[in-house]
């Protein structure tokens, strides 16, 4: 292995732990923003419950997301300075704006969504989440802003071998930036749905449909439960978002060939970028067909009214079909990368020459601490995920009275009155 | 904006970040000898400091960017020559950033003990790493064309070892003492006590750790950096302000301006005492001017934006002490 292919491995791995975060953070923000709204609208509490729950795996899940995004930005400079010297004037334009602008305007409002719950009245509250998401597609937009260039670099010219932008609106408008966005944006939509739809199905297996007191006193009809309502709401809730981000993934996916040579790209390595595309196909068909078959059987509830054990057994299959959209996510980055190889800049800068001179050892060293942290930050942080998402609404933190939060306490110290004693 | 506005620009990101996530550093760091092993106690410290993580490190990531498109060049070579120090930074941030997040989402013993651990280790590694690639700008941006090739290798080696460490020490004692008075300021009765106990002990290191690093700033102008005499003014100034600090915290003072003072001016003479040293060369070796006035109204414009985000959120979030809606959630 070469300092090249180490640099480069390092740089594949942290992105794609990277964008395992970022597909629920842009597929469930919208969701949560949604569910908050309709809180503040009709101060229903399952609405409340719904923005809580998912809520508060959206931060857990935002927390490793940005800090992946953290150690994903420097590499760059940290291994890649040639694509800094030859194109940092316009590659490096996108990446400012977004720290300066989407990231750092998403990170201060989430920070005012989390802390700010008590405090902020409700529709302000609502609004500081809308935000939040508005920034973090504006952030994502920026990030493919930068990554079209690469793909497709227009709008600059070469001036004793250093880019300069001519065109800005060609460079934000240009297809490799435009296209890919919605194609991505699809694809987190999906795995924000199989996530909801997951979870909620998990759920509801195990949950009686019906009030426990109803059933007790022997008495007909399906007054429901108030988790069964929650994860009613999770699941049809998910079948909607995934569908249509199958189809903005398809759709956008195919429109991506009319700036791609297919065939180029898929020759760098027919094995990965060409099973990748079939994968991808396959899946963004299925997924579709089948966001629409449960989309019918929405209709008058008959998805959670058919026999108990078809009932389950969909179930189960759609709380295992979890992960799917993640790794066909990997696979899609995977598909756009490789195949723009040998180039870092297509058509303009390779990427051994784009490389640093950092030795092997160095790089190597760097690829195991900063993989190994993040892989072992991720895993606990998935950890937490899955224990919480099995816990359901119960016990949920966010959004709650810090008194409940701290009623753990063995007995009430004058510290916990908090502000009482000075 | 030309480069020298590019320059300062990136100066406020840099102070914007230790002012604000210094904070957080400071508070984990004294968390355990403030919370003992109460687990109530600990989240009331981390409750306090809680609400300046989002708005704190967005500010570096900020100053990474401005980096990255005005001053590319500075960044290679500041990674090339700090290669070790980014990867701890880096390394030491995402950790800090899990600990706070994930500890108290589940409650197992072993499980809240073992982030504590790693909180207070990570709050240790982030601004020390911080510091000492400030004392990597130093030597490479501080005077002499080469960086080190002077005509005394011997005292240029021991420069190298001794500029970063310094640095990363006098970092680490900022973030401490201003995390700590933070901790004073917001945290109830007993807790508050342990904080500004916690300020004391740490005011006569700090003191010391600027004065000596105010001799090496003045080594560095012996090298052909005269602006490193500014350096070796504030951090001077800071030993002064700390020490006066320690002696209104001796009489037995809460409220004095230069006990509110002491942790900005703490966390910020570093960074400005940086500006000052690399400051003309950084500069000159910014990308070329057409870049930076292309950049200029985009990255202005979402400055103003984030300007007034950020004081909403100050003022709703801050401004207030610990109270019933308070959000406790790390």
């Amino acid at each position: 292995m070469t300092a090249v292919d180490a640099a480069r491995l390092q740089f594949a791995l942290l992105a794609g732990i990277h964008f395992l975060f970022v597909l629920v953070t842009l597929g469930l923000g919208p969701v949560v923003a949604i569910f908050q709204t309709r809180w503040a609208c009709t101060g229903r509490e399952v609405f409340e419950r719904a923005t809580r729950f998912w809520g508060q795996l959206y931060l857990i899940n935002y927390a490793l997301g940005i800090a992946a995004g953290i150690v994903l930005e420097l590499q760059l400079g940290l291994h890649f300075p040639g694509l800094l010297d030859v194109a940092g004037g316009v590659f490096g334009a996108p990446l400012v704006i977004e720290t300066m602008a989407a990231f750092f305007l998403e990170s201060t409002f989430l920070g005012l969504w989390v802390f700010g719950w008590h405090v902020l009245p409700r529709a302000v509250h609502t609004a500081v989440f809308w935000l939040v998401v508005l920034t973090g597609y504006l952030s994502a937009f920026t990030v493919m802003v930068a990554n079209g260039f690469l793909r497709n670099p227009v709008g600059f010219e070469l001036v004793d071998g250093v880019a300069r932008i001519t065109d800005a609106r060609a460079l934000i408008m240009n297809p490799a930036a435009f296209l890919s966005s919605m194609h991505v944006l699809g694809a987190c939509l999906v795995a924000g749905g199989f996530l909801l739809v997951g979870v909620g199905a998990w759920h509801l297996r195990r949950s009686s449909s019906r009030l426990p007191a109803v059933v007790d006193a022997g008495l007909p009809g399906d007054a429901m439960s108030q988790e069964n309502a929650l994860w009613r709401l999770s699941v049809r809730s998910g079948i909607v978002t995934g569908t249509v981000g199958a189809v903005l993934a398809a759709g956008f996916g195919f429109a991506q060939f009319s700036y791609v040579d297919a065939e180029a790209s898929t020759s760098q390595a027919p094995g990965v970028v060409g099973s990748a595309y079939a994968l991808m196909i396959a899946f963004a068909n299925v997924v579709t067909l089948g966001g629409l078959v449960l989309l019918l059987l929405l209709a008058g509830n008959a998805l959670f009214r058919m026999r108990r054990g078809v009932r389950n057994g969909l179930y189960s299959v759609l709380t295992f079909l979890l992960p799917a959209p993640f790794v066909v996510g990997i696979l899609g980055w995977v598909a756009r990368e490789v195949g723009r190889q040998p180039w870092a800049i297509a058509g303009v800068l390779r990427t051994e020459d784009a490389v640093g001179d950092a030795s092997l050892t160095a790089v190597v060293t760097s690829l195991v601490v900063l993989v190994g942290t993040m892989l072992a930050l991720a895993v606990a942080d998935w950890t937490v995920l899955t224990r919480l998402a099995r816990r359901g609404d119960a016990r949920l933190v966010l959004g709650a009275p810090p008194s409940e939060v701290l009623s753990g306490a063995a007995e009430p110290e004058p510290v916990l009155t908090f502000g009482g004693v000075r | 904006m030309n480069a020298i506005g590019w320059g300062l620009f990136l100066t406020v990101l840099l102070l914007g970040w230790v002012l604000i996530d210094g904070v957080v550093q400071g508070g984990a760091q004294v968390a355990r000898p403030l919370a003992r092993r109460d687990d109530p106690r600990r989240r009331v410290v981390l409750a306090a400091v809680g609400p300046w993580l989002l708005l704190g490190e967005v500010w570096l990531v900020a100053a990474a960017g401005v980096l990255l498109a005005a001053f590319g060049h500075v960044e290679a070579e500041l990674w090339a020559a700090g290669y070790p120090f980014v990867v701890a930074l880096l390394c030491a941030w995402v950790v800090r950033d899990a600990a706070l997040w994930l500890r108290s989402r589940l409650s197992g013993r072993r499980w809240r003990a073992g982030w504590d651990v790693a909180l207070e280790a990570a709050s240790l590694v982030l601004p020390a790493a911080f510091g000492a690639l400030l004392g990597v700008a130093w030597l490479r941006f501080g005077g002499t064309d080469e960086g080190l090739a002077l005509a005394s290798p011997g005292r240029d080696a021991a420069l190298t070892v001794l500029v970063p460490a310094l640095l990363a020490a006098l970092c680490l004692t900022a973030a401490r003492v201003h995390g700590a008075l933070t901790l004073a300021s917001r945290a109830p009765g007993s807790l508050a006590l342990e904080a500004r106990r916690r300020v004391r002990t740490a005011l006569v290191p700090l003191a010391g750790l600027a004065t000596v690093a105010a001799l090496a700033a003045l080594v560095v102008a012996a090298r052909g950096a005269t602006s490193a005499l500014v350096a070796a003014a504030v951090l001077l100034a800071l030993a002064g302000v700390a020490l006066a600090a320690r002696f209104e915290l001796d009489r037995g003072a809460v409220e004095h301006p230069v006990l509110s003072g002491v942790g900005y001016a703490a966390v910020a003479v570093p960074v400005v005492a940086t500006a000052a040293v690399a400051g003309p060369e950084v500069v000159a070796a910014a990308a070329s001017a057409q870049v930076l006035h292309d950049l200029t109204v985009p990255v202005l414009a979402a400055a103003a934006v984030v300007g007034v985000a950020q004081a909403f959120a100050w003022l709703v979030l801050l401004r207030r002490p610990l109270g019933p809606r308070t959000v406790v959630f790390f």
